[in-house]
């Protein structure tokens, strides 16, 4: 494992579809296998429910349905993220599948909205392109960088957007 | 030391314990007797005392020299130099206000500026002076140890005060080994006080800021400590080691009374000790305040108010917040262990009681006594009524009354609000309560009580009251309400617009209240706490608030049901009743009203709400939206035979929640939604259940909003015909069963006896005045309990019989009013309408008609010649069930299909939509009466030709004319089977195109 440097920060991959996407991993607190959710009427669609974690009661965003895609349930693959509270309060995301912790070295970035970056052909590209942070270049793949942070914000602004609808 | 956030927040706690304190003590004096004053005072001195020793210790120097200054007057209170007056009392409140404002920031106090109240208790000091305390105040006793001068000057005025019995030591305190050993100033000083007096006391560097620098050589306070304790003991209570404790001798020190010019310095001196390195003296510009003290019997405590709460212990609050997330955690455990349990009953039980019991005193540890919310209260009192140039009492009860911190705190702004109110609105001026012959003094009472599982708050005053006519005008410029609105409104309806947003009847908006933001914001507050406000008011009176509360916020009794998959909880304080409806009585109770429906519950209307529906749709319910979904018929499938609801209320309004199914009551742990999800109107938490998946809980109110339902239920009832209610017979023959009849169908009851029954054949008769009449055994007819033998027995005469006859009774048992709802299931036996549980007792309905007819076939002949007509369609028009049954089964007897109607409404819709021969109709029904009815009815061509039938109770001339006019092609008395007979009978058989009969 490569140490964590301050210019190297490793990032927890997972797929959304045929996507890759990742988190940097010191956001993540835990990964689970839960799939009981509870889920919220009027809440949007992007928010797959509660779920209890040893008491603890988690909002998890469903992350197919934030980028786009239609949703797909009960994934033997799917994990839930849960994010540090510095990320933000008791919540996670569903993902479908996790993958590897790769590290992500700064010269290996493309920042968004750089021309190359523009290029990508994004899904959901409004909601990608506020959330996302850049995009890493691995040696087989592409991985959209997401942020904890910025997943939390665009919760809590769907209300007051909603509001002004 | 001043580092240590820590111990500055203890001394900030300690502080303000004391202050509190301290507010009530001065309020106190004012008005008490010399021997109280004298205790308030020694009090007083004693807490401010306390806070000044402590503030000196932690460099706090605003602190300290704002409350020295209020020390030296009470010192002087306390020697009698000085009176308690107003002046005083406000002065000192005043100081008390300006060190709360230090403490607030107590970091940065040092830096505020406290000259001008400092200014005004010296002031008054001086004024109040007596010529002789004052000179001996302006002379220093300068005092020292073995080898120097004592580095703080003490004047002869303190050193006479003390008590001569008491030893005077010289205490040095290093700060810096002090904050090693971890000593805190506050136990400190609190161990000085309780074994004698800190005479004076000084830092002994200037002025200095510790976070900026470590100032270079020892930090020291020394303090001059008078105590009769002897030298030994001393470093018991000062925690000092003996080498910094250094007996201070005053053998000549009292000979010296100098004048101001003169001034001799007196040197004493000890006895051999190892002494600390001299240090430069300090100057001190306070006069130093006298330190006599007291005989102790006069103190029951030694130490001020710490002391009153011994037996407690101050605890975090994160501590406690912990505690009671473990016990709800546990009740949690608990639930589910429950749910999976194979251990034996036993101990389940015991855990049960456990953990409940665990729960509810770990509750109990949140809890805080009401009076400290009213603690504030007597202060703002006094001061608005000064400020106001009014007299006002307020009396306060019920301090102890203990609730949940949360809502306590909640609690402060609504209460301070209403007091505020009721000091500015409600108490008048002296000259108007005189012009009206009431006292000149004012009076606010309040008190709290526990009551039922909530807190209630009463508050009253006797003020002016309200205006209602004001109240009035002010909602007709709002616009709140229309004029004929509030024709209608009572007194009462008209004060509870008050509580209406932007209400404020003040003509001029004070700075204490009447900002226009009032009431509303109260009333709101209160009702996020899960409250409910009410008030009252008399004119010239007074007025009454009437707030009551839950007890605790945390874990609360809930009812959980099921919606498609999903499980709701909804908290019992909405919940009213449940309800079941089955197969028929689906369709008949609940209809539409407009874009609503509504369910019959007991003679009062019930809008209804889908709960399925509403979780479909985010968006707030439309009148598009709502006739959409009450136009929706259930699915079978779905519905079953069965329509399960829960009455849920929401202030004084209800409605009905129409649910899947019900699970089960729980007590719930309540935890916030999630900080994004705060705005959704229709859940007020969530909550993890027994086998560990979370649930919703429903905020009632929520939904009510959400889909707009009409709430003004009561308001739809008053159209309603006001019988609602049967008087009903209740009697009894055989020893099982108990029959009830209703009143209206009963002529007469008379008591007969055994011997006056004769026979013929099988057929028993009686003569009653002169009228063979035959009488009716149940057991003959019904499949019901023999009457047991007896001398006497009673008869009970029907209305509306041919031939007379009578039903025997061995009891009657009593009359009852009571709202009828008939069971239709199936009873057993011809002659039996209906059931119903009256008095707990399942009581069987009786239909005297049917019971003869069964009885005596051959007095009716002619029926079967009816029946043998083809069956024809009536339409039975009418909303109490009782009838409906009745008139339904004499119709039906006939032969006739019957189908039944609740309402003109649906009369007419169902008359448009099928066939029907003719139309029976009650006259009083809700949203379309008979004669609304019947005349649709002939203004509509399809159906103007309609044979039609009123029924009615109303029997009067005009009634008659009136019903005949508006349509009705005959009119007939309910319950007059006979009649109503023929008279349909007559109108099938009669050519449609015949003309209108008269009755």
């Amino acid at each position: 494992m490569i140490p964590h440097s301050q210019h190297c920060r490793q990032v927890c991959t997972f797929a959304i579809g045929e996507e890759t996407y990742g988190v940097d991993i010191l956001d993540i607190k835990e990964i689970h296998t839960e799939n009981r959710f509870t889920p919220i009427h009027h809440a949007p669609a992007c928010l797959r429910g509660y779920v209890n974690i040893r008491g603890q009661i988690h909002l998890i965003v469903d992350l197919r349905v934030l980028l786009g895609h239609s949703p797909c349930h009960n994934l033997e693959t799917s994990r839930i993220l849960l994010f540090k509270p510095e990320a933000g309060e008791a919540f996670g995301v569903l993902v479908d599948r996790i993958g590897d912790v790769c590290p992500a070295p700064e010269n290996r970035i493309e920042p968004m909205d750089s021309p190359s970056g523009r290029n990508f052909n994004l899904s959901g590209d409004s909601a990608l392109r506020r959330l996302s942070t850049g995009i890493l270049k691995n040696e087989r793949e592409l991985v959209t960088l997401l942020s904890g942070r910025s997943i939390y914000q665009h919760l809590a602004g769907l209300f007051s957007e909603a509001r002004t609808e | 030391m001043l580092n240590d956030k820590a111990i500055l927040d203890e001394f900030v706690m300690e502080a303000r314990e004391h202050l509190s304190a301290v507010e009530t003590d001065i309020l106190g004096m004012e008005g008490a007797s010399v021997q109280e004053q004298k205790n308030l005072v020694d009090r007083l001195f004693r807490a401010v005392h306390s806070i000044k020793g402590s503030a000196g210790f932690l460099g706090l120097t605003a602190i300290g020299s704002l409350t020295h200054a209020m020390e030296a007057l009470l010192s002087l209170v306390r020697s009698g130099d000085m009176r308690v007056d107003n002046a005083l009392a406000d002065l000192l409140l005043s100081g008390v206000d300006h060190v709360q404002t230090l403490l607030d920031d107590v970091e940065n106090s040092n830096a505020v500026d406290v000259s001008a109240i400092q200014g005004r208790l010296e002031a008054l000091l001086e004024i109040r002076l007596p010529d002789a305390a004052r000179r001996e105040r302006e002379t220093p006793a300068l005092l020292c140890t073995q080898e120097s001068l004592l580095p703080f000057p003490v004047s002869a005025y303190v050193l006479n005060r003390i008590d001569k019995a008491k030893n005077l030591y010289l205490l040095r305190y290093d700060l810096g080994s002090m904050e090693k050993e971890g000593k805190k100033p506050m136990a400190v000083i609190a161990g000085l006080l309780s074994a004698g007096e800190i005479v004076e006391a000084e830092l002994s560097l200037e002025t200095f800021d510790l976070r900026r620098a470590l100032p270079r050589g020892p930090l020291s306070y020394q303090v001059l400590y008078a105590s009769i304790l002897e030298e030994d003991l001393i470093p018991m209570v000062s925690g000092l080691d003996p080498q910094a404790i250094l007996p201070v001798s005053r053998d000549e020190a009292c000979a010296l009374q100098v004048s101001p010019q003169e001034k001799k310095q007196a040197l004493v001196c000890l006895p051999e000790k190892k002494k600390a390195p001299s240090q430069a003296p300090c100057t001190s510009g306070e006069p130093t305040p006298p330190m006599a003290s007291p005989p102790r019997t006069d103190f029951p405590e030694k130490i001020p108010h710490i002391q009153d709460k011994s037996g407690s212990i101050r605890i975090r609050l994160d501590i406690l917040d912990r505690l009671m997330t473990l016990a709800g955690e546990l009740v949690l455990v608990r639930n589910q262990h429950l749910l999976a349990s194979e251990l034996s009953a036993n101990l389940s039980q015991r855990l049960d009681t456990v953990t409940t019991e665990l729960q509810q005193t770990i509750m109990r540890t949140r809890m805080q006594p009401i009076g400290n919310v009213f603690a504030k209260l007597p202060r703002m009192v006094r001061d608005l009524s000064h400020k106001l140039e009014k007299s006002i009492d307020l009396v306060m009860e019920g301090q102890d009354v203990e609730l949940d911190k949360s809502i306590l705190e909640a609690l402060a702004d609504p209460l301070t609000h209403l007091i505020r109110n009721a000091c500015d609105h409600g108490i008048e001026s002296p000259e108007e309560r005189r012009a009206v012959g009431k006292p000149e003094t004012g009076r606010i009472h309040i008190a709290a009580r526990h009551e039922a599982g909530q807190i209630i708050l009463v508050l009253t005053d006797d003020g002016r009251g309200m205006d209602t006519e004001k109240i009035r005008q002010k909602a007709l410029k709002m616009g709140l309400k229309r004029e004929n609105e509030m024709a209608l409104m009572s007194k009462e309806e008209l004060c509870q617009l008050t509580l209406l947003s932007g209400f404020s009847t003040a003509d001029r908006v004070s700075e204490v209240s009447g900002r226009g933001v009032g009431m509303d914001v109260v009333k709101t507050a209160i009702e996020t706490l899960g409250g409910t406000l009410s008030l009252s008011s008399l004119e010239g009176e007074g007025s009454r608030f009437r707030i009551s509360l839950p007890l605790t916020l945390a874990i609360i009794p809930c009812l959980t049901v099921r919606v498609g998959e999903d499980r709701f909880a909804i908290p019992q304080v909405n919940l009213e009743e449940l309800v079941r409806l089955y197969d028929g009585e689906i369709s008949t109770r609940i209809s539409c009203v407009g874009a609503h429906e509504v369910c019959r519950l007991r003679e009062s209307l019930l809008p209804m709400v889908r709960l399925k529906e509403v979780l479909k749709r985010p968006e707030p319910f439309t009148e598009a939206i709502q006739s959409q979904i009450a136009r929706t018929p259930r699915k079978k499938e779905d519905a079953g035979n069965s329509l399960t609801f829960a009455v849920v209320k929401v202030g004084s309004h209800r409605f009905g929640l129409e649910v899947d199914a019900v699970i089960g009551t729980e007590e719930i742990v309540v935890k916030p939604m999630h900080p994004t999800l705060k705005s959704l109107p229709l859940y007020s938490g969530a909550t993890i259940m027994g086998d560990g998946e979370v649930a919703l809980i429903l905020d009632i109110e929520g939904i009510a909003r959400h889909t707009a339902v009409p709430l003004a239920a009561s308001a739809e009832t008053a159209t309603h015909k006001p019988v609602t209610t049967q008087s009903v017979l209740l009697t009894a023959s055989g020893p099982h069963e108990q029959f009830a009849m209703a009143l209206q169908l009963v002529r007469r009851v008379e008591k007969i006896s055994k011997k006056a029954i004769e026979r013929m054949g099988d057929r028993e008769f009686i003569n009653l005045d002169g009228v063979p009449t035959r009488i009716l055994r149940l057991e003959n007819i019904l499949p019901v309990s023999p009457a047991p033998d007896s001398e006497s027995f009673h008869l009970l005469l029907p209305k509306f019989s041919e031939k007379p006859f009578g039903i025997l009774f061995s009891e009657i048992r009593d009359i009852v009013d009571i709202p009828l709802d008939l069971a239709t299931k199936n009873v057993p036996g011809k002659g039996i309408l209906g059931a119903a549980i009256i008095h707990d007792r399942l009581s069987l309905f009786l239909d005297p008609f049917e019971l003869i007819e069964s009885a005596e076939p051959d007095w009716f002949e002619d029926k079967k010649k009816r029946q043998e007509k083809k069956q024809s369609r009536i339409l039975l028009a009418e909303d109490t069930v009782f009838f409906t049954q009745l008139v339904r089964s004499y119709l039906e007897s006939d032969g006739h299909r019957v189908q039944t109607v609740a309402n003109g409404r649906e009369a007419l819709r169902r008359l448009r939509e099928d066939p029907f021969d003719l139309l029976v109709s009650d006259i009083e029904m809700p949203e379309m009466n008979g004669w609304e009815l019947i005349r649709e009815v002939r203004k509509d061509a399809m159906l103007n030709r309609t044979r039609a039938i009123a029924l009615t109770a109303l029997a009067t001339d005009a009634d008659r004319a009136r019903t005949l006019a508006a349509g009705f092609d005959a009119f007939e008395v309910k319950i007059d089977r006979e009649t109503l007979r023929r008279r349909v009978s007559e109108m099938l058989s009669h050519n449609p195109d015949d003309h209108r009969m008269d009755a």
